[in-house]
């Protein structure tokens, strides 16, 4: 199964690398326009001393940890994004159903955008210049917490996109939705959970878990505790936390299929 | 047990009402109401393994609908479908594996990539044995003239070039059944015979039962001996191509080409059984009910007058057929 | 001009189509503008003024930012690019009526539906829930002439930036690049008066500024009287040169399409 992946992907690789120069102008485009958002971030605090107690190196800290999953999963999960919403108006979902694999699996493997990891390298930038400026004490145990994080955050933007994806079965057209899950939860995690009122807290904590993707583990990095009483230790739960969200977005999808093939859209 | 059974077959659609004239924007916004379509109703038929059968139909009837019933994609609102014991939809995998599915609108094929390694991933996909399908791969290519082409992209290819590819794609894995939705489509004469005659090969030399959806009754002439008839969601007609025609295309027409001039009276003669007369030239078209009398009867009948330089007999074509039905309003088989 | 009041109507009716979408759309607004609102209060603490502007402004500010996006200071659609990339592009200039004429009206029917419904409800929610302000009549003539102004404008600027398509090949990812540019120096992600000197100065050379932040600083009250109609002047300019310019594109393309033939 994994290696008909590869296989797969490594066919849709190839047939991007084609087209070179639009590669390298997209690459360099996402790293612009993710990064733009840290720049706002940096001019707001040439004129504010902190957000909530927060300095910009360690809100830059939350920052690129969610990123970096971010546009990890942006590169992996991208058959869900506009390839998907493509077969939905095209009705070429059809063509998914003739084959005799999974639908989840085919739409996986129908794209991996490496120029994604444009993101990916704008956040390493950021990350350098949080952790060059924060005096983390590294255990082993924070480093092994720092790398579950990233895996538990690409993991849970993965099952946003996913679920996002599912939507469009009903809607068809529908970029805006998945628009708020992810970039509005990027964007929201990028700051410390703690300025939200309580029921987005909640939300966002226990429903659409974006804050595991690096708030609790940033809490334990720098040594923080949470105003309202959150354990950093439950940093340590994102992997768990993740799989059953994504295994959620996996019935989810499901259940879409299914209705697709009742109505037929 | 037929290889395919439908039984009682029915879909119905749930469509959102659009409303009209001024406000009408403003009211579907605020409030929805629904009505419903039966894009099938109440269809039954059975198919044997190794048939040939042409599903037609006007635009709406649906084919197209059915045909996506029978692949698995769609679920019935109700009736029964088995397809080699499974039920399509519930088993979609397993079902998926035994049969070939060519769309004439979209291709199934990685658009970027040359057409081998279409083929290539389709192998890994389908869990084809190498060998068999080296094997497949070198017939199809032989037959269909693949080999040109199999090292372009599949989005540089013409129409007839990626049908045909498309073709192949969909036989590699040794399909029970094939259904083809608008295979001809848009495609020249060539380019269409050289399709009909591959599709008659893989029915007659490999047993495959092959479904055809087309608008080109030509198609249907030249390789459906059974044809099934729907409209507005309801079967219309299922049986022999020939006895359709028996019984809905009595009209045959001979063309004859005169030596000389006319006689004055020319227009106005009209021998026993013919319907209608139409002239050009030096040619006539003789319209005749086949029940009422001959083309050798009438034939002579003409030879008497005129002096033939040269004569065809026309069979009725098969949009006239179909139009009679529709004409004579919806008929009981 | 009956016609191009058609072709906007046209496009109003279309947009209400897509009923659930279009709720999503607000949703998502609101959204944003709660999590920025949020991201302001904490950065503002016990309050004060920053650059000119209180909490309450700021709060403000987003919750118009964040209305006005579908109206002209957000996502530049590509339309034109698709009937590029379809060739449709070559029936659409043969008409008989303005190319540009004709996307205009299009665009502003749209935009229009948008501001009455879409930015109105956004708003709201940030009224209800923000206390976002209220404005007074004085403020809120001039800064709907401003949000109608803003509309040419930012279509004009839409218009350039997707016609370039027509000389390149793939231009979706430099669109989506200069619409970032341009919502970063419109004071769509941050109030223009929070910038730092050197973008400051950039900022005021570019004509973003007249799309978003204008109307935003007249609603607020940050400029007043005489000012505001040295912005409505301000935009007036942009709006001729980019006007101008989406023209003199026009008609450069239809050149190349006559030579080329599509």
């Amino acid at each position: 199964m994994f290696s008909l992946y590869l296989r797969l992907i490594w066919a849709r690789i190839r047939g991007q690398m084609q087209y070179k120069a639009a590669f390298w102008v997209d690459l360099i485009g996402f790293l612009v326009t993710s990064g733009i958002d840290f720049v706002v971030i940096t001019i707001l605090f040439t004129r504010f001393d902190s957000l909530a107690g927060w300095s910009i190196y360690e809100i830059g800290l939350l920052y690129a940890l969610t990123q970096i999953s971010f546009s990890f999963a942006e590169m992996i999960m991208r058959g869900f994004d506009a390839p998907f919403e493509t077969m939905m108006q095209r009705g070429s979902f059809d063509g998914v159903l003739i084959r005799p694999l999974d639908s989840f699996f085919q739409v996986l493997s129908s794209e991996f955008q490496l120029r994604r990891l444009g993101r990916t390298a704008q956040a390493s930038a950021v990350l350098i210049f949080a952790l060059s400026n924060l005096a983390i004490d590294w255990t082993f145990a924070k480093i092994v917490l720092f790398v579950l994080t990233l895996i538990a955050g690409t993991i849970i933007y993965s099952a946003i996109i996913v679920i996002g994806a599912t939507i469009c079965f009903w809607t068809i057209k529908t970029p805006e939705v998945i628009n708020a899950f992810t970039h509005g939860g990027n964007q929201l995690a990028s700051y410390p959970l703690s300025i939200y009122n309580e029921w987005i807290r909640r939300i966002f904590l226990m429903v659409i878990p974006i804050a595991f993707t690096n708030y609790p583990t940033a809490l334990v990095l720098l040594n923080r505790s949470d105003p309202h009483g959150l354990a950093a230790q439950i940093a340590w739960a994102s992997p768990l936390v993740a799989l059953v969200f994504f295994g959620v977005a996996r019935l989810f999808w499901q259940y879409g299929v299914n209705s697709y093939q009742s109505t037929g859209s | 047990m037929a290889l395919i059974e439908v039984e009682n077959v029915a879909k119905t659609f749930r469509v959102a009402k659009r409303y009209e004239g001024r406000f009408g924007a403003i009211r579907s916004l605020l409030a929805r109401e629904y009505r419903e379509v039966h894009a099938v109703d109440k269809v039954s038929f059975q198919l044997e393994a190794g048939e040939m059968v042409g599903y037609i139909g006007p635009n709406g009837a649906g084919k197209s609908t059915t045909i996506k019933m029978l692949t698995g994609i769609l679920v019935p609102s109700s009736g029964r479908i088995m397809v080699a014991g499974r039920v399509p939809y519930q088993e979609r995998v397993a079902h998926v594996r035994k049969i070939g599915v060519v769309f004439g609108q979209r291709s199934q094929l990685w658009w970027d990539l040359p057409t081998i390694e279409s083929f290539e991933l389709l192998r890994h996909i389908y869990k084809i044995p190498f060998e068999r399908w080296r094997e497949n791969l070198d017939t199809f290519s032989d037959i269909l003239e693949l080999g040109p082409f199999l090292h372009t992209p599949v989005r540089q290819l013409s129409l007839g070039q990626r049908m045909r590819a498309d073709l192949a794609a969909a036989l590699l894995h040794d399909p029970n059944i094939l259904f083809l939705d608008e295979p001809t489509i848009g495609l020249d004469v060539v380019a269409k015979d050289r399709i009909r005659q591959f599709l008659q090969r893989i029915n007659k030399e490999r047993g495959t039962t092959v479904i055809l959806t087309t608008h080109d009754l030509e198609d249907i002439e030249r390789l459906c001996q059974r044809v099934i008839l729907i409209d507005h969601g309801t079967l219309i007609y299922d049986g022999a191509l020939e006895e359709l025609r028996n019984r809905f295309g009595r009209e045959r027409t001979v063309v004859i080409d005169i030596e000389n001039g006319l006689p004055e009276n020319a227009h106005d003669w009209r021998p026993i059984g013919v319907n209608s007369v139409r002239r050009e030239g030096r040619r006539f078209w003789f319209s005749f009910d086949r029940h009422a009398t001959t083309a050798a009867a009438l034939i002579g009948e003409i030879a008497q007058r005129y002096q033939i330089r040269d004569l065809t007999v026309e069979e009725p074509k098969i949009e006239t057929i179909v139009r009679q039905i529709y004409e004579s309003g919806s008929v009981t088989v | 001009m009956r016609l191009y009041f058609e072709i906007g109507l046209r496009a109003f009716r279309r947009a209400t189509i897509y009923r659930s979408a279009y709720i999503a759309g607000i949703l998502t607004n609101a959204f944003f503008g709660t999590l920025i609102c949020f991201m302001y209060q904490a950065l503002y603490g016990s309050g004060g003024n920053v650059a000119g502007m209180s909490l309450h402004d700021a709060i403000t500010y987003v919750w118009l930012t964040q209305s006005l996006i579908s109206v002209g200071g957000g996502w530049m659609s590509t339309d034109i690019i698709q009937t590029i990339r379809t060739g449709e592009i070559a029936n659409d200039m043969a008409r008989p009526w303005s190319f540009f004429g004709y996307w205009l009206s299009r665009s502003f029917g749209e935009r229009l539906l948008n501001l009455i419904l879409r930015g109105t409800l956004t708003y709201l929610i940030g009224v209800l829930y923000f206390r976002a302000a209220i404005p007074s009549l004085e403020q809120f003539t001039p800064f709907l002439i401003a949000v109608l102004l803003s509309m040419v404008l930012s279509f004009s600027f839409g218009f350039i930036i997707n016609m370039i398509a027509f000389w390149t090949i793939d231009a979706t990812s430099m669109v989506w690049l200069v619409n970032t540019i341009m919502m970063f120096f419109s004071g769509f992600l941050l109030p223009l008066a929070f910038f730092p000197a050197p973008l400051a100065a950039i900022a005021r050379l570019l004509p973003f500024q007249a799309i978003t932040s204008l109307p935003v600083l007249i609603f607020l009250g940050k400029i007043e009287d005489i000012a505001i109609l040295n912005s409505f002047l301000l935009q007036l300019f942009w709006i001729v040169l980019l006007v101008s310019v989406s023209l003199m594109i026009q008609r450069a393309a239809m050149r190349k399409l006559v030579i080329q033939g599509g």
